[in-house]
């Protein structure tokens, strides 16, 4: 860097400060920008990212085995024959961590003279432990251990006025012979998700019974699965098997992804032109202001392209300045809506509700992405204005001056 | 050789109100050592002549050169270094970079030029002491006073040891004392120097300084005489 280059950048510096309202002004206005994008970046992810949480842990896991044709039309017709012996295949599978096998059905569920249409849900529960987190979702009773034991979710048990430790009475048509079974169970306990298809219309009971109800014989209609890795995922398939990961089981997730990805881009486009019209008339008034001590620097031998970068400079160190103002301003934001969060009670998003406060979620990548491209904006916004200081005339700047 | 050399210089200005014929057809060479008032009433041409011969502007027609080198020939970065090497000016009022300071200030067209920041330092903290300021170096212009801002100029036009130190009405923002003052510090540089010095003015009084005096009216130089002193 030569002396020149150095002066000029520190003459930049000194010029920043001259105006200290002005700069605070523009420095606030790319601050609190970038406090608008971040946030809204951080919360718009931790959305996302809840909403797969919520779906992958209750209810999809990593992903799914099924019968061939199941995903397309689950029709409890449809399922793997031999359902235990893909189980004890899988679960042998290196970098498997934990499988369970479901099965599925239409039923009906009744109390006195109240009743509801429900999707019958067999599973292990010990194997399910591994799968999802129903667990945690348990608002009342405890987790089911004997065969005559049900879990309902809690709208489910509101609609129908259901107790823990009460009965229910579970209907099913079998399979094979299309004859109505009915069964008398125990509500263990009361299912919260934040999924509906779990929380209002599914009655979660042991396998064997699920099995026996339908007429399944050992069949499974579905193995959910959690690997280390989703590469591991392709090598479970088989004849007569479809492997799907869980984006592909929920298609919602990346509808929603890119419908977000397009509003903030729109976000981002309308913040930045907002922030380079503002950036832009600071910069020109001071430019106006100016215009003598640039005749000055001219008239002394200045040459044209050493005072725009002076001035590109100078933006370069309010861009810094505001995206540090920035950062300062949106940590302790951040932090605290990514610890705490912010709670949604009764939000849904993709048919999933938020049952847990929403966490910002933001990578340092885009942090600085965010700030390199703000450092940018406010050095090409005055990329404008130093060209026409750079066009002045000496001898006009001079003349307005006296 | 002459440092300046007008030839019919012309220089008009096209405003709304019509073609201005600020400069009309000028010419006189501008020799070493000169100390030359350039006087004449608002509107007459001084500032306009002297833009051309601080290579700041152009004439319209006619010729001027600098060094023997014809402006018309040199382009925006020619005529950049041009004044740089070769002019130093004072101007009427903000002649100074606010940020800079005093010292910084001189150091300017020194730094331009690529000289060394520790010759740069030393010449120009010499140059401020003799222009009377050798306390004041590190003081930014809003810390001066009007005359000893005009003082750092004067230091900065000539620490860069040009061919030629022009100054347009640079004792116009002064009072009588203060202006008295710079016009000695100048007569003295000049003499010391054997810098040539040319100034605007239409102040009687520091008219009769000139060594050199130059009326000009509407744009045409009326008498040209110079002065035994
Ligand atoms: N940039 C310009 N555009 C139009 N007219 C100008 C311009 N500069 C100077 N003039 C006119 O040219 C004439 C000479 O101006 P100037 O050289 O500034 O005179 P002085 O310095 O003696 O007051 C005046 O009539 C002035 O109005
Ligand atoms: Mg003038």
């Amino acid at each position: 860097m030569s002396d020149a280059t150095r002066t000029a950048w520190r003459l930049a510096w000194r010029n920043v400060w001259r105006n200290p309202r002005r700069t605070l002004i523009t420095c606030a206005a790319i601050a609190l920008g970038m406090l608008a994008m971040l946030l809204m970046q951080g919360l718009v992810r931790g959305m996302g990212a809840r909403l797969v949480e919520t779906l992958t842990d209750s209810w999809l896991a990593d992903g799914h085995i099924m019968a061939e044709g199941y995903r397309a039309a689950p029709d409890v017709e449809i399922r793997i024959p031999d359902g235990d012996a893909l189980l004890a295949r899988v679960r042998a599978t290196p970098g498997v961590r934990a499988a369970s096998g479901r099965a599925l059905g239409p039923g009906m569920v009744a109390i006195g003279d109240r009743s509801a249409a429900v999707q019958v849900v067999g599973v292990d529960f010990e194997a399910e432990r591994g799968v999802t987190t129903w667990e945690d979702g348990l608002v009342a009773g405890a987790w089911p251990t004997d065969d005559r034991d049900v879990l309902v979710g809690h709208d489910l048990a509101d609609e129908l006025d259901l107790e823990v430790g009460g009965p229910l009475v579970l209907t099913a048509a079998h399979v094979v012979t299309g004859e109505l079974d009915s069964v008398r169970l125990r509500v263990a306990g009361l299912l919260r998700v934040g999924d509906p298809r779990l929380d209002r219309a599914a009655a979660i009971v042991p396998l064997a019974r699920a099995r026996a109800v339908l007429g399944l014989g050992d069949g499974l209609h579905a193995v959910a699965v959690r690997v280390d890795d989703p590469a591991v995922l392709e090598s479970l398939g088989g004849p007569g098997l479809e492997v799907a990961p869980w984006r592909t089981l929920a298609p919602v997730v990346e509808q929603m992804e890119n419908l977000q990805g397009v509003s903030f881009g729109m976000m981002l486009g309308i913040v930045g032109v907002i922030l380079a019209l503002g950036i832009l008339n600071t910069l020109t008034m001071a430019l106006i202001d100016r215009l003598p001590e640039f005749g000055i620097l001219r008239a002394l031998g200045t040459r044209p392209g050493r005072l725009v970068q002076m001035i590109l400079f100078e933006a370069l160190h309010l861009g810094l300045v505001g995206v540090a103002l920035g950062l300062l301003l949106t940590a302790p934001i951040y932090a605290w809506a990514a610890t705490s969060g912010i709670p949604m009670p009764g939000v849904e998003m993709g048919g999933v509700e938020f049952t847990h406060p929403l966490r910002a979620d933001l990578e340092w990548g885009e942090v600085l992405g965010l700030a390199a491209s703000m450092v940018a904006l406010t050095v090409a916004v005055a990329g404008i204005t130093a060209a026409r200081a750079a066009r002045v005339r000496p001898v006009d700047a001079l003349r307005r001056s006296s | 050789m002459s440092v300046v050399s007008l030839r019919g210089a012309t220089r008009y200005y096209e405003t709304k109100a019509g073609i201005v014929r600020a400069l009309d057809g000028v010419t006189f060479d501008i020799d070493r050592g000169d100390f030359m008032v350039v006087a004449g009433p608002s509107g007459s041409g001084k500032t306009t002549l002297v833009n051309l011969i601080g290579a700041l502007d152009k004439p319209t027609s006619g010729v001027v050169s600098i060094d023997g080198r014809s402006l018309a020939d040199l382009d925006g970065k020619a005529l950049a270094d041009l004044r740089r090497d070769r002019i130093g000016f004072v101007f009427q009022a903000y002649n100074l970079v606010p940020v800079l300071t005093a010292i910084e200030n001189v150091e300017y067209v020194m730094l331009l030029q690529g000289v060394p920041a520790a010759e740069r330092r030393s010449r120009a903290a010499e140059m401020l002491g003799e222009v009377g300021l050798g306390d004041l170096l590190d003081r930014r212009p809003d810390a001066l006073s009007g005359g000893q801002q005009q003082r750092v100029a004067v230091a900065r036009a000539l620490v860069a040891r040009p061919a030629l130190v022009l100054a347009d009405e640079p004792t116009a923002n002064l009072d009588s004392a203060a202006s008295e003052a710079l016009m000695d510090l100048m007569a003295t540089l000049n003499e010391r120097h054997r810098t040539t010095f040319v100034f605007c003015t239409h102040d009687p009084a520091l008219m009769a300084r000139a060594r050199r005096l130059m009326r000009l009216r509407d744009g045409r130089v009326e008498s040209d005489e110079r002065i035994a002193r």
